[in-house]
Protein backbone atom coordinates (compact mmCIF):
# COMPACT_ATOMS: atom_id res chain seq x y z
CA UNK A 1 0.00 0.00 0.00
CA UNK A 2 2.71 2.39 1.02
CA UNK A 3 4.36 1.67 -1.90
CA UNK A 4 1.02 2.23 -4.03
CA UNK A 5 1.19 5.93 -2.63
CA UNK A 6 4.30 6.82 -3.53
CA UNK A 7 4.24 5.74 -7.13
CA UNK A 8 0.64 8.04 -7.21
CA UNK A 9 2.91 10.95 -4.93
CA UNK A 10 5.78 10.80 -7.99
CA UNK A 11 3.85 10.78 -10.70
CA UNK A 12 1.19 12.92 -9.53
CA UNK A 13 1.38 15.13 -12.08
CA UNK A 14 1.16 13.14 -14.63
CA UNK A 15 -1.95 11.82 -12.99
CA UNK A 16 -3.70 15.37 -13.13
CA UNK A 17 -2.68 15.50 -16.38
CA UNK A 18 -4.43 12.95 -17.35
CA UNK A 19 -7.13 13.44 -15.41
CA UNK A 20 -7.56 17.13 -16.41
CA UNK A 21 -7.35 15.81 -20.35
CA UNK A 22 -9.98 12.78 -19.76
CA UNK A 23 -12.53 15.59 -18.34
CA UNK A 24 -11.83 18.13 -21.08
CA UNK A 25 -11.99 16.27 -23.81
CA UNK A 26 -14.86 14.54 -22.62
CA UNK A 27 -17.02 17.82 -21.86
CA UNK A 28 -16.17 18.82 -25.98
CA UNK A 29 -17.32 15.57 -27.49
CA UNK A 30 -20.28 15.16 -25.14
CA UNK A 31 -21.02 19.13 -26.13
CA UNK A 32 -20.98 18.07 -29.78
CA UNK A 33 -23.62 15.62 -29.46
CA UNK A 34 -25.72 16.22 -26.65
CA UNK A 35 -25.71 19.85 -26.17
CA UNK A 36 -29.16 19.79 -23.68
CA UNK A 37 -26.98 18.51 -20.48
CA UNK A 38 -27.99 21.03 -18.00
CA UNK A 39 -24.85 22.25 -16.67
CA UNK A 40 -23.36 23.26 -20.27
CA UNK A 41 -27.36 24.77 -21.20
CA UNK A 42 -26.45 26.88 -18.15
CA UNK A 43 -23.21 27.92 -18.83
CA UNK A 44 -23.99 29.61 -22.41
CA UNK A 45 -27.10 31.25 -21.64
CA UNK A 46 -24.91 32.99 -18.84
CA UNK A 47 -22.58 33.36 -21.86
CA UNK A 48 -24.95 34.66 -23.81
CA UNK A 49 -26.15 36.85 -21.65
CA UNK A 50 -23.08 39.18 -21.89
CA UNK A 51 -22.22 37.87 -26.16
CA UNK A 52 -26.21 40.04 -26.46
CA UNK A 53 -24.69 42.57 -24.85
CA UNK A 54 -22.15 42.86 -27.22
CA UNK A 55 -23.86 42.47 -29.70
CA UNK A 56 -25.79 45.53 -29.05
CA UNK A 57 -22.71 47.84 -30.10
CA UNK A 58 -21.43 45.78 -32.62
CA UNK A 59 -25.28 45.14 -34.58
CA UNK A 60 -24.93 49.22 -35.43
CA UNK A 61 -22.31 48.73 -37.86
CA UNK A 62 -24.28 46.39 -40.36
CA UNK A 63 -27.15 48.28 -40.42
CA UNK A 64 -26.54 49.75 -43.55
CA UNK A 65 -26.02 46.19 -45.37
CA UNK A 66 -29.16 44.93 -43.40
CA UNK A 67 -31.63 46.80 -44.63
CA UNK A 68 -30.68 46.43 -47.69
CA UNK A 69 -31.01 42.99 -47.71
CA UNK A 70 -34.10 43.21 -46.28
CA UNK A 71 -35.93 45.93 -48.70
CA UNK A 72 -34.17 43.61 -51.23
CA UNK A 73 -36.68 40.87 -49.43
CA UNK A 74 -39.31 42.68 -48.98
CA UNK A 75 -39.61 43.21 -53.16
CA UNK A 76 -39.63 39.73 -53.66
CA UNK A 77 -42.43 38.89 -51.19
CA UNK A 78 -44.33 41.98 -52.73
CA UNK A 79 -44.18 40.53 -56.17
CA UNK A 80 -45.99 37.54 -54.26
CA UNK A 81 -48.72 39.35 -52.86
CA UNK A 82 -51.81 39.15 -54.67
CA UNK A 83 -52.12 42.88 -54.97
CA UNK A 84 -49.83 42.70 -57.46
CA UNK A 85 -51.47 40.34 -59.94
CA UNK A 86 -53.62 41.03 -62.23
CA UNK A 87 -57.41 39.10 -62.63
CA UNK A 88 -57.48 37.84 -66.14
CA UNK A 89 -60.94 36.36 -65.86
CA UNK A 90 -63.35 38.75 -63.92
CA UNK A 91 -65.92 36.10 -63.78
CA UNK A 92 -64.26 33.93 -61.12
CA UNK A 93 -63.64 35.70 -57.61
CA UNK A 94 -61.64 35.00 -55.56
CA UNK A 95 -62.47 31.99 -53.72
CA UNK A 96 -61.21 30.92 -49.98
CA UNK A 97 -59.73 27.71 -50.73
CA UNK A 98 -59.45 24.91 -48.36
CA UNK A 99 -56.87 22.84 -50.86
CA UNK A 100 -53.74 24.65 -49.37
CA UNK A 101 -53.08 23.76 -45.39
CA UNK A 102 -50.29 25.76 -43.22
CA UNK A 103 -47.44 23.74 -43.22
CA UNK A 104 -44.33 26.21 -42.19
CA UNK A 105 -44.75 28.97 -39.32
CA UNK A 106 -41.60 31.33 -39.46
CA UNK A 107 -40.31 33.08 -36.22
CA UNK A 108 -37.88 35.82 -36.59
CA UNK A 109 -34.18 36.07 -34.60
CA UNK A 110 -31.53 38.06 -34.24
CA UNK A 111 -27.44 36.64 -34.29
CA UNK A 112 -26.28 37.93 -31.21
CA UNK A 113 -22.79 35.99 -31.26
CA UNK A 114 -21.00 33.73 -34.40
CA UNK A 115 -17.95 32.26 -35.57
CA UNK A 116 -17.05 30.56 -38.97
CA UNK A 117 -13.33 29.97 -38.42
CA UNK A 118 -13.61 26.32 -36.24
CA UNK A 119 -14.22 23.30 -37.29
CA UNK A 120 -18.01 23.01 -35.94
CA UNK A 121 -19.37 26.72 -35.61
CA UNK A 122 -22.23 27.81 -33.54
CA UNK A 123 -24.50 30.93 -33.68
CA UNK A 124 -26.25 32.04 -30.75
CA UNK A 125 -29.85 33.07 -31.48
CA UNK A 126 -32.12 35.98 -29.42
CA UNK A 127 -34.87 33.73 -28.99
CA UNK A 128 -35.63 30.76 -26.83
CA UNK A 129 -38.02 28.23 -25.25
CA UNK A 130 -40.42 31.32 -24.74
CA UNK A 131 -41.15 32.03 -28.53
CA UNK A 132 -41.58 28.31 -28.91
CA UNK A 133 -38.49 27.21 -30.07
CA UNK A 134 -37.48 23.65 -29.62
CA UNK A 135 -33.99 21.33 -30.83
CA UNK A 136 -34.27 20.19 -34.64
CA UNK A 137 -35.60 23.15 -36.05
CA UNK A 138 -34.67 24.62 -39.38
CA UNK A 139 -33.01 28.30 -39.72
CA UNK A 140 -32.32 30.35 -42.62
CA UNK A 141 -31.75 34.03 -43.74
CA UNK A 142 -32.82 35.72 -46.78
CA UNK A 143 -29.85 34.78 -48.75
CA UNK A 144 -29.62 30.96 -47.66
CA UNK A 145 -30.24 28.45 -45.28
CA UNK A 146 -27.70 28.63 -41.86
CA UNK A 147 -28.43 25.67 -39.61
CA UNK A 148 -30.61 23.74 -37.09
CA UNK A 149 -31.35 24.34 -33.83
CA UNK A 150 -28.92 22.46 -31.66
CA UNK A 151 -30.37 23.91 -27.72
CA UNK A 152 -32.52 26.51 -26.01
CA UNK A 153 -32.61 28.13 -23.01
CA UNK A 154 -35.53 30.14 -21.91
CA UNK A 155 -34.34 33.21 -23.78
CA UNK A 156 -31.69 31.95 -25.97
CA UNK A 157 -30.75 29.28 -28.75
CA UNK A 158 -28.03 27.66 -30.36
CA UNK A 159 -27.56 27.14 -33.77
CA UNK A 160 -25.28 24.39 -34.72
CA UNK A 161 -24.76 25.95 -38.50
CA UNK A 162 -23.90 24.53 -41.74
CA UNK A 163 -20.39 25.11 -41.35
CA UNK A 164 -19.89 22.22 -39.16
CA UNK A 165 -19.26 18.50 -39.51
CA UNK A 166 -21.58 16.25 -40.56
CA UNK A 167 -24.71 18.36 -40.94
CA UNK A 168 -26.26 16.82 -43.24
CA UNK A 169 -29.11 18.47 -44.62
CA UNK A 170 -31.00 17.41 -47.40
CA UNK A 171 -30.52 19.28 -50.54
CA UNK A 172 -31.16 18.93 -54.21
CA UNK A 173 -29.58 20.00 -57.49
CA UNK A 174 -31.28 21.88 -59.93
CA UNK A 175 -31.99 21.37 -62.71
CA UNK A 176 -31.53 17.56 -62.91
CA UNK A 177 -33.27 17.74 -59.58
CA UNK A 178 -30.84 15.06 -58.02
CA UNK A 179 -30.68 15.01 -53.75
CA UNK A 180 -27.49 15.30 -51.83
CA UNK A 181 -26.59 16.38 -48.04
CA UNK A 182 -24.79 18.90 -47.14
CA UNK A 183 -21.62 18.42 -45.62
CA UNK A 184 -18.35 21.32 -44.76
CA UNK A 185 -14.75 20.21 -44.84
CA UNK A 186 -13.55 23.10 -42.57
CA UNK A 187 -11.02 24.56 -44.78
CA UNK A 188 -13.42 27.85 -46.02
CA UNK A 189 -16.15 29.63 -44.85
CA UNK A 190 -17.59 30.47 -48.27
CA UNK A 191 -17.79 26.95 -50.26
CA UNK A 192 -19.43 23.64 -48.88
CA UNK A 193 -19.20 19.71 -49.89
CA UNK A 194 -22.66 17.99 -51.23
CA UNK A 195 -22.28 13.89 -50.44
CA UNK A 196 -24.19 11.35 -51.68
CA UNK A 197 -24.94 12.11 -55.27
CA UNK A 198 -24.67 9.10 -57.47
CA UNK A 199 -22.53 9.80 -60.50
CA UNK A 200 -25.37 9.32 -63.43
CA UNK A 201 -26.90 13.25 -62.44
CA UNK A 202 -25.66 15.63 -64.72
CA UNK A 203 -24.11 18.75 -63.05
CA UNK A 204 -22.45 21.17 -64.44
CA UNK A 205 -20.86 24.90 -62.82
CA UNK A 206 -23.41 27.32 -61.61
CA UNK A 207 -25.94 24.96 -61.32
CA UNK A 208 -28.51 26.16 -58.15
CA UNK A 209 -28.47 24.36 -54.93
CA UNK A 210 -31.86 24.35 -53.05
CA UNK A 211 -33.11 22.31 -50.02
CA UNK A 212 -35.16 19.72 -50.61
CA UNK A 213 -37.75 20.32 -48.32
CA UNK A 214 -39.04 17.75 -45.73
CA UNK A 215 -39.28 18.34 -41.99
CA UNK A 216 -36.15 21.25 -41.49
CA UNK A 217 -36.85 23.54 -44.03
CA UNK A 218 -39.66 24.37 -46.81
CA UNK A 219 -38.89 23.30 -50.53
CA UNK A 220 -36.45 25.60 -52.91
CA UNK A 221 -35.05 27.98 -50.09
CA UNK A 222 -31.58 28.93 -51.84
CA UNK A 223 -28.36 27.04 -50.78
CA UNK A 224 -25.68 28.57 -53.22
CA UNK A 225 -24.35 27.23 -56.38
CA UNK A 226 -22.56 24.61 -57.68
CA UNK A 227 -18.51 25.39 -57.96
CA UNK A 228 -16.87 22.46 -59.01
CA UNK A 229 -17.88 18.59 -59.58
CA UNK A 230 -15.44 15.87 -59.06
CA UNK A 231 -15.39 11.62 -59.45
CA UNK A 232 -14.76 9.57 -55.75
CA UNK A 233 -12.35 6.91 -56.76
CA UNK A 234 -14.48 3.78 -56.74
CA UNK A 235 -17.59 5.31 -55.55
CA UNK A 236 -20.47 5.83 -57.99
CA UNK A 237 -20.60 9.47 -56.50
CA UNK A 238 -20.05 12.79 -57.45
CA UNK A 239 -17.59 14.93 -54.86
CA UNK A 240 -19.44 18.20 -55.42
CA UNK A 241 -18.01 21.95 -53.81
CA UNK A 242 -20.10 24.37 -54.08
CA UNK A 243 -20.51 28.22 -52.81
CA UNK A 244 -22.60 29.28 -50.32
CA UNK A 245 -24.82 31.90 -51.44
CA UNK A 246 -25.10 33.46 -47.72
CA UNK A 247 -22.12 35.09 -46.28
CA UNK A 248 -22.14 33.72 -42.51
CA UNK A 249 -19.58 36.46 -41.18
CA UNK A 250 -21.94 39.33 -41.15
CA UNK A 251 -24.77 37.25 -40.01
CA UNK A 252 -27.65 39.34 -38.65
CA UNK A 253 -31.71 39.00 -39.27
CA UNK A 254 -32.80 34.74 -39.45
CA UNK A 255 -35.71 32.45 -39.02
CA UNK A 256 -36.53 29.98 -37.32
CA UNK A 257 -38.44 27.46 -39.46
CA UNK A 258 -41.48 25.95 -37.41
CA UNK A 259 -42.82 22.93 -39.18
CA UNK A 260 -46.37 22.43 -38.11
CA UNK A 261 -46.66 19.15 -39.96
CA UNK A 262 -43.44 18.09 -38.55
CA UNK A 263 -44.19 15.72 -35.76
CA UNK A 264 -46.82 14.29 -37.77
CA UNK A 265 -44.10 12.97 -40.45
CA UNK A 266 -42.20 11.37 -38.17
CA UNK A 267 -44.80 9.28 -36.19
CA UNK A 268 -45.43 7.98 -39.58
CA UNK A 269 -41.78 7.60 -40.87
CA UNK A 270 -40.45 5.81 -37.43
CA UNK A 271 -43.85 3.53 -37.43
CA UNK A 272 -43.31 1.59 -40.93
CA UNK B 1 4.24 41.75 -10.47
CA UNK B 2 1.66 39.15 -9.21
CA UNK B 3 -0.74 41.91 -9.33
CA UNK B 4 0.02 43.04 -12.99
CA UNK B 5 -0.28 39.40 -14.18
CA UNK B 6 -3.55 38.83 -12.69
CA UNK B 7 -4.50 41.86 -14.14
CA UNK B 8 -3.18 41.30 -17.05
CA UNK B 9 -4.89 37.84 -17.21
CA UNK B 10 -8.00 39.68 -17.35
CA UNK B 11 -7.16 41.93 -19.80
CA UNK B 12 -6.71 39.08 -22.13
CA UNK B 13 -9.04 36.70 -21.31
CA UNK B 14 -11.31 40.26 -21.97
CA UNK B 15 -9.72 40.67 -25.29
CA UNK B 16 -9.92 36.91 -26.36
CA UNK B 17 -13.62 36.69 -25.20
CA UNK B 18 -14.88 39.79 -27.14
CA UNK B 19 -12.74 41.16 -29.48
CA UNK B 20 -10.25 38.13 -30.90
CA UNK B 21 -13.35 35.49 -30.79
CA UNK B 22 -15.20 37.15 -33.51
CA UNK B 23 -12.35 38.34 -35.56
CA UNK B 24 -12.53 36.42 -38.55
CA UNK B 25 -10.66 37.71 -41.44
CA UNK B 26 -9.68 34.64 -42.74
CA UNK B 27 -11.15 30.80 -42.20
CA UNK B 28 -7.62 29.84 -41.00
CA UNK B 29 -6.90 31.95 -38.64
CA UNK B 30 -7.99 32.30 -35.40
CA UNK B 31 -5.96 34.32 -32.70
CA UNK B 32 -4.96 32.59 -28.89
CA UNK B 33 -3.07 34.90 -27.11
CA UNK B 34 -3.92 33.30 -23.29
CA UNK B 35 -1.30 31.30 -23.98
CA UNK B 36 0.96 34.30 -22.85
CA UNK B 37 -0.55 33.98 -19.42
CA UNK B 38 0.78 30.97 -18.70
CA UNK B 39 3.91 31.39 -19.57
CA UNK B 40 4.47 34.33 -17.45
CA UNK B 41 3.42 32.36 -14.29
CA UNK B 42 6.40 32.36 -11.68
CA UNK B 43 8.77 30.03 -12.30
CA UNK B 44 8.66 27.93 -9.19
CA UNK B 45 5.21 26.87 -9.82
CA UNK B 46 4.36 23.29 -8.76
CA UNK B 47 3.45 21.18 -11.86
CA UNK B 48 0.59 19.88 -10.49
CA UNK B 49 -1.04 23.64 -9.20
CA UNK B 50 0.20 24.70 -12.98
CA UNK B 51 -2.07 22.29 -15.09
CA UNK B 52 -5.05 22.95 -12.41
CA UNK B 53 -4.71 26.65 -12.74
CA UNK B 54 -4.48 25.99 -17.29
CA UNK B 55 -7.63 23.90 -16.59
CA UNK B 56 -9.36 26.67 -15.01
CA UNK B 57 -8.59 29.25 -17.31
CA UNK B 58 -8.79 27.03 -20.06
CA UNK B 59 -12.40 26.38 -19.08
CA UNK B 60 -13.69 29.87 -18.16
CA UNK B 61 -12.47 30.77 -21.87
CA UNK B 62 -14.31 27.85 -23.33
CA UNK B 63 -17.38 28.67 -21.13
CA UNK B 64 -17.88 31.99 -23.77
CA UNK B 65 -16.72 30.48 -27.06
CA UNK B 66 -18.93 27.53 -26.86
CA UNK B 67 -16.53 24.79 -27.27
CA UNK B 68 -16.41 23.41 -23.39
CA UNK B 69 -13.44 21.78 -22.89
CA UNK B 70 -11.33 22.64 -26.14
CA UNK B 71 -9.19 25.59 -24.82
CA UNK B 72 -8.76 23.43 -21.36
CA UNK B 73 -7.41 20.60 -23.14
CA UNK B 74 -4.84 22.51 -24.76
CA UNK B 75 -3.89 24.86 -22.19
CA UNK B 76 -3.34 21.83 -20.19
CA UNK B 77 -1.49 20.50 -22.96
CA UNK B 78 0.37 23.77 -23.14
CA UNK B 79 1.28 23.89 -19.61
CA UNK B 80 2.85 20.40 -19.84
CA UNK B 81 5.25 21.60 -22.26
CA UNK B 82 6.33 24.40 -20.45
CA UNK B 83 7.46 22.15 -17.36
CA UNK B 84 9.48 20.43 -20.11
CA UNK B 85 10.59 23.46 -22.38
CA UNK B 86 11.98 25.04 -18.71
CA UNK B 87 13.31 22.04 -17.65
CA UNK B 88 15.28 21.88 -20.80
CA UNK B 89 16.59 25.07 -21.33
CA UNK B 90 17.31 25.79 -17.58
CA UNK B 91 20.06 28.19 -17.46
CA UNK B 92 23.68 27.66 -15.89
CA UNK B 93 22.43 28.95 -12.65
CA UNK B 94 18.92 27.16 -12.55
CA UNK B 95 16.11 29.40 -11.77
CA UNK B 96 16.71 29.82 -8.39
CA UNK B 97 17.36 33.57 -8.33
CA UNK B 98 14.86 34.46 -11.22
CA UNK B 99 11.11 34.16 -9.98
CA UNK B 100 9.95 35.40 -13.11
CA UNK B 101 10.75 34.91 -16.99
CA UNK B 102 12.08 38.11 -17.65
CA UNK B 103 14.38 39.55 -20.80
CA UNK B 104 16.90 40.98 -18.17
CA UNK B 105 17.82 37.76 -16.66
CA UNK B 106 17.19 35.19 -18.90
CA UNK B 107 17.66 37.48 -22.59
CA UNK B 108 15.49 38.29 -25.68
CA UNK B 109 16.46 34.91 -27.56
CA UNK B 110 15.42 32.58 -24.46
CA UNK B 111 12.30 34.42 -23.86
CA UNK B 112 11.29 33.72 -27.70
CA UNK B 113 12.20 30.41 -28.26
CA UNK B 114 10.82 28.93 -25.12
CA UNK B 115 7.63 30.79 -25.52
CA UNK B 116 7.45 29.60 -29.34
CA UNK B 117 7.50 26.17 -28.32
CA UNK B 118 4.83 26.67 -25.75
CA UNK B 119 2.35 28.11 -28.25
CA UNK B 120 3.13 26.41 -31.30
CA UNK B 121 2.94 23.28 -29.55
CA UNK B 122 -0.95 24.83 -27.75
CA UNK B 123 -2.38 25.66 -31.37
CA UNK B 124 -1.18 21.97 -32.69
CA UNK B 125 -2.82 20.39 -30.12
CA UNK B 126 -5.94 22.75 -30.35
CA UNK B 127 -6.77 22.06 -33.81
CA UNK B 128 -5.41 18.25 -33.51
CA UNK B 129 -8.79 17.88 -31.23
CA UNK B 130 -10.93 19.99 -32.76
CA UNK B 131 -10.43 18.05 -36.47
CA UNK B 132 -9.29 15.09 -35.25
CA UNK B 133 -8.92 13.36 -38.63
CA UNK B 134 -5.91 11.93 -40.60
CA UNK B 135 -7.89 13.30 -43.85
CA UNK B 136 -7.78 17.12 -42.17
CA UNK B 137 -3.71 16.74 -41.90
CA UNK B 138 -2.83 19.37 -44.39
CA UNK B 139 -5.80 21.91 -43.02
CA UNK B 140 -4.25 21.31 -39.55
CA UNK B 141 -1.35 22.10 -40.78
CA UNK B 142 -1.97 25.10 -42.38
CA UNK B 143 -4.42 26.36 -39.49
CA UNK B 144 -1.37 25.95 -36.73
CA UNK B 145 1.22 27.72 -38.66
CA UNK B 146 -1.03 30.46 -39.81
CA UNK B 147 -2.67 31.31 -36.71
CA UNK B 148 0.66 30.38 -34.48
CA UNK B 149 2.36 33.25 -37.04
CA UNK B 150 -0.45 36.06 -36.11
CA UNK B 151 -0.89 35.05 -32.44
CA UNK B 152 2.82 35.24 -32.34
CA UNK B 153 2.89 38.87 -33.41
CA UNK B 154 -0.35 39.83 -31.14
CA UNK B 155 1.13 38.07 -27.83
CA UNK B 156 4.10 39.95 -28.57
CA UNK B 157 2.48 43.39 -28.63
CA UNK B 158 0.14 42.75 -25.70
CA UNK B 159 3.66 41.65 -24.07
CA UNK B 160 5.39 45.12 -24.84
CA UNK B 161 2.17 46.90 -23.96
CA UNK B 162 1.83 45.32 -20.15
CA UNK B 163 4.51 43.65 -19.31
CA UNK B 164 7.54 45.31 -20.66
CA UNK B 165 8.70 47.51 -17.96
CA UNK B 166 8.18 45.23 -14.98
CA UNK B 167 9.51 42.57 -16.47
CA UNK B 168 13.30 44.08 -18.12
CA UNK B 169 13.90 45.75 -14.57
Amino acid sequence: MNKLFSFIKRFRALFVFIFLQIIALNAYTSYLKYPNSKVLTAAWTFSSFFMEIKNNFSSYLYLKDKNKSLQKENIELRKKNESSFICLNKQTGKVNDSIFHQRYDFISANVINSTTNRRNNFFTLDVGSLQKITPGMGVYSSQGIVGIVHGVSDHFSLIKSVLSKEINIAIEIEPSMSFGFLDWTGENAKTGLITGVSNDAIIKKNNRVKTRGGLLFPRGLSVGTVKEVKKIEGKPEWEISFNFSENYSHLQNVYVVKDLLGTEQKQLETKK
Amino acid sequence: MMRKLILGGFFVFVLQIFFLNGLDFSSSVYIMIYPLILFLLPFNTKPVFLFVWAFLFGFLIDFFSNSFGLHASSLVAAAAIRVGVFYLLTPRDGYDSILFPSIKKLGLKWILTSFSFILFFHHFWFFCVEYFSFNATSIILKNTFLSFFFSFICCVCFYVLFFFKKLSK
